[in-house]
């Protein structure tokens, strides 16, 4: 196996770990109640003035983009798995890279929605605020469709392996 | 698909075995198998050659156009 697909591989894994810590630590500090707002940035929001309601519907939307993120990248790493056995081109591959490329998107999206909803709730200037965030979505969206195009290169490469393959 | 191959055909014609073929034209048998089987999707101008000068025959004795 090539050094970069191993350095990519080792990168990946040791993101998907702390990434997972983190996403644990996260919810362990929110369902204990460690994970708040201080209330002077607090506004009524979807749920009235009640703090838990509102923090947990952006805690909902920040799960789910963490499970989705962490799933893509699981697929990610799926797919090096068949390199180290040499298959660079089969079916399997272009199926958990078109997965893998919806979830990125996926995860941008939920993402985009889960800042607006955050920065509404919890934030004095939303739009100054929401902007970072917002750039980290786009380049995550970007990567979701990059997948893809990765993708669709490898439907014809797998095409053009079939015909080589059969030529005798 | 449009064209066969009638490469069985031949070498009943020349009582040659497929593995001798495989052999002597250099390719592995399970790729002849292949090419018998009309699931090659092209063959090699060099690969005809061999198999011509093989069996002593034309191309047009093992490839054959019928329409579908």
């Amino acid at each position: 196996m090539k050094t970069s697909i191993k350095t990519f591989r080792v990168i990946l894994l040791v993101f998907i770990c702390f990434y997972s810590m983190a996403v644990v630590y996260f919810a362990f500090a929110a369902f204990s109640g460690q994970y708040f707002t201080p209330e002077k940035l607090y506004r009524t929001s979807f749920f009235g003035d009640l703090i838990k309601p509102n923090f947990y519907a952006y805690y909902v939307f920040n799960l789910l983009t963490d499970i989705f993120l962490i799933y893509s990248l699981l697929q990610l790493l799926k797919i090096t798995d068949f390199f180290k056995e040499q298959n660079y081109f089969t079916p399997k591959i272009i199926r958990l890279l078109k997965s893998s490329g919806r979830n990125f998107i996926a995860t941008a999206l939920i993402g985009v929605l889960g800042t607006i909803l955050y920065n509404y709730m919890f934030t004095e200037h939303p739009l100054e605020r929401m902007f970072m965030p917002f750039i980290h979505h786009f380049m995550i969206l970007i990567l979701g469709l990059g997948i893809l195009v990765i993708e669709e290169i490898q439907k014809r490469a797998l095409h053009i392996k079939s015909e080589n393959d059969l030529t005798i | 698909m449009a064209i066969i191959v009638n490469l069985d055909v031949m070498l009943a014609k020349r009582k040659m075995k497929s593995k001798e073929l495989a052999e002597i034209i250099g390719i592995t048998t399970a790729n002849l198998s292949i090419l018998k089987s009309g699931k090659a999707k092209a063959i090699r101008f060099s690969t005809l050659e061999a198999i011509c000068k093989a069996l002593d025959c034309q191309p047009s004795d093992i490839l054959e156009y019928v329409e579908d």
